[in-house]
């Protein structure tokens, strides 16, 4: 152990004396001094915070992330190009023992480097929502950033749903419309789905009803304020028509009804008090089409009315944003540190960069790549015909393996929107990231350094 | 007698991205070095010295035949406890100091802080940096970064030491007290793989050498074998009048002996070193590196009995060593020996526990260890006599 230990603490000692890092880090302690006074974005003081925090974050992690893999690799690389490494390899520690060393000596670094920035940056909020702006606008920012919120989907029945899939279902036999080439079981999804589209469609004159079950017992009476956040889409209208919204949300004598004119498309939310919930911990919301111009009204499946309530806190939010983007940051010295295993320097570094950038870009990727799949549908018949297909299928799968996607892992515009960040989300991110993939990355890389000739440079 | 080192057909060739052999370095390799030998390897530039180390190391691996080093494969990482190294160049980070790098060393080899300290302090007086012990590395001149190497290869006390070309960069002071350490291993049992290309280095303190050429060994055997005129005889004689000279000279060839008759001269190395050595008595400033201190008490004598449960070859190797002897380099090692005398209190101790022993009078082995084993048989008889002495009052009030 105190080898590891000592090549852990020579890492922090090379660290120290290494220039590009520092200067690295003082680039992006001079950054953040500079952007509260740069970035204006709508001209309140909410809209400069979110940015503030929005741009801060990601500089920082980048910065963290592009430093993991830069200098997690000189350290390892510059000991065998150097030869120091054979005065370490003729003393009584395993190969295994110094790549760890370096990851825990990188993984320490990265701990105080993001520590210090982080609480540098909490400085700067701090001193911008303190300072800048009206009362009025730092009671706003107080409602939005710094409480965090919890968001919740509507409650849907899904025995209710069932029984109108069955009764369809029946339906369409007793008429002699079920497709002949399906099963009942693909008939009964597809009746599913195309319900749940139904649902969403609301016609003129008509009002909605939307159930929200589960919500915090304390809720009702603790005075705070629960926001609803929804988008529309419109049958008949353009783009830039105002449709005219009518909500109503509670029961009985504790209503609270809006109304406002909206564009099809975009988000928009309105807060109302806790009250409203009821004594069993739901809520009603309600929704009527008055606008006869809009044509008919059709909220999206996905995320088209979702209720945020307060939970938790923006220093625990900060904390966990933190603590991802640290997760990351291993993740990132595990594999660089594998890279330096058996590439040199400038390769290794482009390599672990390259994947930092797909990383950045992987709901993209997964996209287009979506998009070419044709593995499961595919015509051909024939296996030799199907190879192609499989194998590029394989290689993508892997790659997504390699490439984890950074924003799904490290959600830094949480923090400035105000969303809770679930424990969930850094459990997934230890298991996935750190015991899966570095865990993995640090087995192989130690297999491939321990049969590496290292009296002789690479080739 | 156990080998520390062995090779068995050891080849090492070096081949390009597709498997071509680019140079031949080591070819059919066969080594046997005995527990307390100094074995110097010698060869030209490109022989494959340096080729041998790295292999018996483990840092290259052999294109055919078997190593076995302390009994197990270079690659043991239990072995490596016993075993230090010196690279042919000196592999020292630049911004660590002196005092940090051996104590980095010292932490590799699992040793606790608190020994790792003592012995990163006996190592910089030993090695002769004591003033430069907080000066940054990338500073060190080559020979004071040939020090600090020399310092970090002893740290863990070894049983079996490498050196590649010890005393390239050294000056002539450096270098004689590396061979005095050198011989000092030695003293305490332990081996030393030597390679160089200096020839006095190796001839001076060597008990057996190899040349090698090409990656094969050409010649091998103990120095006195290898080096004795066995058709010559030399006589030397002091400071004798001509007329003396000249009789002795008819006298000879009376005889039908022709001699050659020369005025010895004194070696480089010796007028040198008695140069500087005044200069150091008149305190003549200087920072680079001190003259060294020879710490008797650093080296262990008998470490491997402690070391029985690592391997079976590392339990054989445990057998009595043989007890030190005095060291008599030349010159000036005269007046640091006297100061030793004085600090090196065990061994005052021991004297005086072991025998009455007149100073100048030197005491063979054999004498000099059967008294130690008749005064302890001594001590004991004497104590168990008081000790039953006791038991009889206590029986009989
Ligand atoms: N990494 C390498 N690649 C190719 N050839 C090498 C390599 N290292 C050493 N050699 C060759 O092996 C031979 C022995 O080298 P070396 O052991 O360093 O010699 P020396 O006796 O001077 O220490 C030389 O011919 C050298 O060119
Ligand atoms: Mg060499």
């Amino acid at each position: 152990m105190s080898a590891i230990l000592a090549i852990a603490f020579k890492v922090l000692q090379e660290a120290k004396k290494t220039k590009p890092a520092l200067l690295l880090f003082f680039f992006v302690i001079f950054l953040l001094f500079l952007f509260p006074f740069t970035l204006k974005s709508d001209g309140t003081l909410n809209g400069q915070i979110q940015l503030f925090i929005g741009y801060s974050l990601l500089i920082l992690s980048l910065a963290l992330y592009s430093n993991s893999i830069f200098f997690s690799v000189l350290s390892f690389t510059s000991e065998i190009k150097g030869k120091q490494f054979y005065l370490i390899d003729c003393k009584s520690i395993s190969r295994w023992q110094f790549f760890v060393g370096k990851f825990l000596g990188m993984a320490i670094l990265n701990f105080f480097a993001l520590v210090f920035m982080g609480l540098i940056l909490l400085f700067l909020i701090l001193y911008i929502k303190e300072t800048q702006g009206t009362a009025e606008e730092r009671a706003d920012v107080q409602e939005k950033i710094f409480t965090s919120y919890q968001g919740i989907e509507p409650h849907t029945s899904m025995e209710k749903l069932f029984s109108m899939v069955d009764k369809e279902y029946q339906k369409r036999k007793a008429e002699n419309r079920l497709p002949s080439n399906m099963s009942e079981e693909e008939i009964k999804s597809q009746i599913k789905s195309q319900i749940q589209q139904q649902l969403q469609v609301i016609p003129y004159g008509y009002q909605r009803i939307w159930h929200f079950h589960n919500l915090p017992s304390g809720l009702k009476s603790s005075q705070q304020k629960i926001k609803l956040r929804y988008k529309i889409f419109l049958s008949d209208a353009g783009s830039s028509f105002l449709c005219k919204v009518y909500w109503q949300a509670g029961k009985g004598t504790n209503l609270y009804a809006v109304e406002d004119k909206v564009k099809a498309g975009e988000y928009y939310e309105f807060t109302f008090p806790s009250d409203t919930v009821e004594e069993n911990n739901t809520l009603e919301v309600h929704f009527f089409h008055k606008d006869e111009k809009a044509g008919m009204i059709y909220f999206p499946i996905e995320k088209g009315i979702e209720l945020f309530y307060p939970y938790g806190s923006f220093y625990g939010n900060y904390i966990k944003t933190l603590l991802l983007v640290y997760l990351l940051s291993c993740f990132l010295v595990a594999l660089s540190l594998f890279a330096s295993t058996f590439l040199t320097f400038p390769i290794a570094v482009f390599l672990g960069l390259f994947i930092l950038f797909l990383g950045l870009i992987a709901p993209f990727l997964m996209e287009i790549s979506s998009l070419g799949q044709g593995i499961e549908n595919s015509e051909k018949e024939i296996l030799w015909e199907r190879i192609p297909d499989i194998l590029s299928y394989a290689i993508l799968q892997a790659s997504f393996f390699i490439i984890p996607d950074f924003f799904y892992y490290a959600p830094l515009e949480s923090l400035a929107l105000g969303r809770y960040m679930t424990w969930s989300i850094v459990g997934e991110s230890i298991l996935k990231l750190i015991l899966l993939r570095a865990t993995l990355f640090s087995i192989l890389g130690c297999f491939l350094f321990k049969h590496r000739e290292v009296g002789k440079p690479l080739l | 007698m156990y080998e520390v080192i062995e090779t068995v057909n050891l080849s090492k060739n070096f081949q390009d991205f597709w498997g071509r052999t680019k140079a031949k370095a080591l070819d059919k390799l066969n080594l046997k070095i005995y527990r307390g030998e100094i074995f110097g390897l010698l060869g030209p530039n490109g022989s494959g010295k340096t080729t041998t180390i790295k292999l018996l190391l483990g840092l290259l691996f052999p294109t055919s035949g078997k190593i076995k080093i302390l009994g197990s494969s270079p690659r043991s990482v239990v072995c490596k406890k016993y075993i230090g190294f010196l690279p042919e160049e000196t592999y020292l980070y630049p911004y660590q100091n002196a005092q940090e790098a051996l104590f980095f060393y010292g932490r590799l080899f699992g040793l606790s802080r608190s020994v790792c300290k003592k012995r990163v302090e006996d190592l910089l007086e030993m090695v002769g940096l004591n003033k430069a012990r907080s000066r940054p590395l990338k500073e060190f001149s080559k020979g004071m970064a040939r020090r600090i190497g020399i310092a970090q290869a002893l740290i863990n006390d070894p049983e079996l030491v490498f050196l590649d070309e010890p005393t390239s960069g050294l000056d002539p002071i450096g270098t004689r007290e590396i061979k005095d350490l050198i011989l000092q291993l030695k003293e305490r049992g332990k081996t030393v793989f030597l390679c160089s290309h200096l020839l006095s280095d190796v001839e001076d303190i060597c008990d057996k050498i190899a040349i090698l050429y090409g990656g094969k060994i050409r010649c091998e055997g103990t120095v006195e074998e290898l080096l004795s005129k066995k058709t010559a005889t030399q006589i030397l004689l002091e400071d004798i009048p001509s007329p003396l000279l000249q009789e002795l000279i008819l006298w000879l060839e009376n005889k039908g002996i022709k001699p050659s008759v020369e005025k010895p001269r004194e070696r480089l190395e010796t007028f040198f070193l008695n140069v500087i050595q005044q200069a150091r008595m008149q305190q003549a400033p200087t920072s680079g590196a001190t003259q060294g201190i020879k710490k008797e008490n650093f080296f262990s004598q008998n470490t491997l009995a402690e070391k029985k449960e690592v391997n079976p070859v590392l339990a054989q190797l445990v057998q009595p060593v043989e007890e030190p002897k005095e060291a008599c380099p030349p010159g000036m090692d005269q007046e640091i020996k006297q100061e030793e005398q004085n600090t090196s209190v065990d061994k005052i101790l021991l004297d005086n526990l072991v025998s009455k022993k007149e100073i100048g009078k030197k005491i063979s082995e054999e004498e000099n260890k059967e008294s130690t084993i008749a005064k302890e048989q001594s001590i004991k008889k004497d104590m168990i006599q008081r000790l039953l002495g006791n038991f009889m009052k206590k029986d009989q009030p």
